[in-house]
């Protein structure tokens, strides 16, 4: 007698044999990068990646979202590496910066739980584009006319924003 | 986008968007003049010092914000499938310990090999045949100097005696070889007895003979060995006996294959024929 393998019963909640297809058909293809790619995204674009998260952290108030945002922001950057990496030397903190706040507009209407730290009050008066501005010209790095650039505003627009978060924080009882 | 003119923005706007310009020392020279009369202002003289102060304070809070390592690890596995990674560093991982492993082997080899040559350079220099090593011409032309000039104290059996010297020689203790000592002497000379030199590589008997009448001695030695160890000579034949005739400044021998595996040297004041034609003469 020929023998048949062991029949294996799905639990109720598996999805049904089309639905698993079509989950598989919807996931990409992984992508492949050679080394240099992946040495470039290490090195310089990892690198930044707590830099970019205080930044993230000065838009959402919030441990989670910031975590979110820059998760976007680098799935999104991972999936132009090779523009990146083939267009001279990139400012890869202008590159994060600007992608950041992209990521952050796509994710538009998420609530995030915010904190109650002594730096959370201190940049919660302040609006949101102000803080943009403030955290990327004086904790990111970036000049006045590269943070403009990154937030794809004019240099006036960017220096009145800032002009009015550092008013602001002057005026907090910020300590540490 | 148009260029930018700073003195679009209102004084405050300009005061605090270039406080960091002004702090340090980059402050455009155009602006230099308008940002000092600002900060003469009712109030504003303490501006820089509490910005500074301000910013360092936000910097410092926000430092103590950074991703966990788990986090990092996701960013990463954007561009690399972690397995993937850790599978090529584990290979990595095993070419350097297969090449650490190499190493030590090739180093252990050459420490063995070394070990090795050494062994061998012991063993060339310390247990090669004992007639190679043996410089008898060198040994022995000392040994007969010594002995003329010691003639008595040096043998271990003084005897004029040729039985006696024969039965010595025939008993010693450990001499792999039968010496045959010249026997048949002239009338004005006679033995004087023998002994056994034991030079650890070899064993030399000798018998020593003297001129009755001038004491002049001749010194008759033989060994384990051949006689092609010995340097080369033009051979003599005198009466049979085929010989090797050496000088130096002071004595004359010469050597003959006495037996197989027999070499007799004979060494004293004469030339070298005379001295080849005693021992033809005493066989």
């Amino acid at each position: 007698m020929k023998k048949i393998k062991t029949l294996t019963f799905l639990p109720p909640t598996f999805p049904s044999a089309v639905a698993l297809r079509s989950v598989l058909v919807a996931q990409p293809a992984a992508k492949q990068y050679d080394e240099s790619l992946i040495n470039f995204y290490e090195e310089h674009l990892v690198g930044h990646a707590d830099t970019l998260y205080r930044f993230a952290f000065a838009l959402t108030l919030s441990l989670d979202g910031a975590a979110q945002c820059v998760r976007r922001t680098y799935k999104d950057v991972s999936g132009k590496l090779e523009n990146l990496h083939g267009g001279g030397e990139p400012n890869v903190a202008l590159v994060l910066i600007s992608e950041c706040w992209k990521a952050f507009a796509a994710m538009k209407g998420q609530k995030f739980t915010e904190g109650q730290s002594a730096v959370t009050r201190a940049l919660k008066p302040i609006a949101l584009d102000g803080r943009a501005a403030m955290v990327a010209v004086d904790v990111a790095g970036l000049s006045p006319g590269e943070a403009a650039k990154a937030l794809g505003w004019s240099e006036k627009d960017l220096r009145h924003k800032l002009a009015e978060a550092r008013r602001s924080l002057m005026m907090s009882t910020l300590d540490v | 986008m148009a260029a930018f003119n700073a003195n679009e923005l209102s004084e405050q706007d300009l005061l605090h968007s270039f406080m960091a310009e002004y702090l340090d020392g980059e402050l455009p020279e155009a602006l230099r003049a308008k940002f000092d009369d600002l900060l003469k202002k009712p109030g504003q003289a303490q501006l820089p010092e509490h910005f500074q102060a301000m910013r360092g304070r936000l910097q410092l809070s926000l430092q103590s914000y950074y991703l966990k390592e788990g986090e990092v690890q996701e960013l990463r596995s954007f561009v690399q499938d972690p397995t993937v990674k850790a599978t090529a560093e584990n290979v990595r991982i095993d070419e350097l310990g297969r090449g650490e492993i190499v190493g030590t082997i090739l180093r252990r080899l050459a420490l063995v090999a070394v070990a090795a040559g050494l062994v061998g350079l012991a063993v060339w220099k310390f247990a090669t045949p004992k007639a190679a090593t043996f410089k008898a011409l060198e040994y022995l032309g000392y040994e007969a100097l010594a002995m003329e000039e010691d003639p008595r104290d040096r043998l271990d059996l003084p005897s004029h005696e040729m039985k006696e010297i024969r039965q010595y020689l025939t008993a010693y203790p450990g001499l792999e070889f039968k010496p045959k000592p010249i026997a048949k002497l002239p009338e004005d000379w006679r033995p004087d007895g023998a002994t056994i030199i034991d030079y650890e590589i070899a064993k030399v008997s000798v018998v020593q003979y003297s001129h009755t009448g001038t004491k002049e001695k001749m010194f008759h030695f033989s060994y384990a060995g051949e006689l092609s160890d010995l340097p080369k000579s033009d051979p003599g034949n005198i009466k049979g006996l085929v010989y090797q005739a050496y000088a130096s400044d002071e004595l004359n021998l010469v050597a003959w294959q006495q037996a197989p595996g027999l070499v007799s040297i004979l060494a004293g004041r004469r030339s070298g024929l005379e001295l080849a034609e005693f021992a033809a003469d005493g066989k």
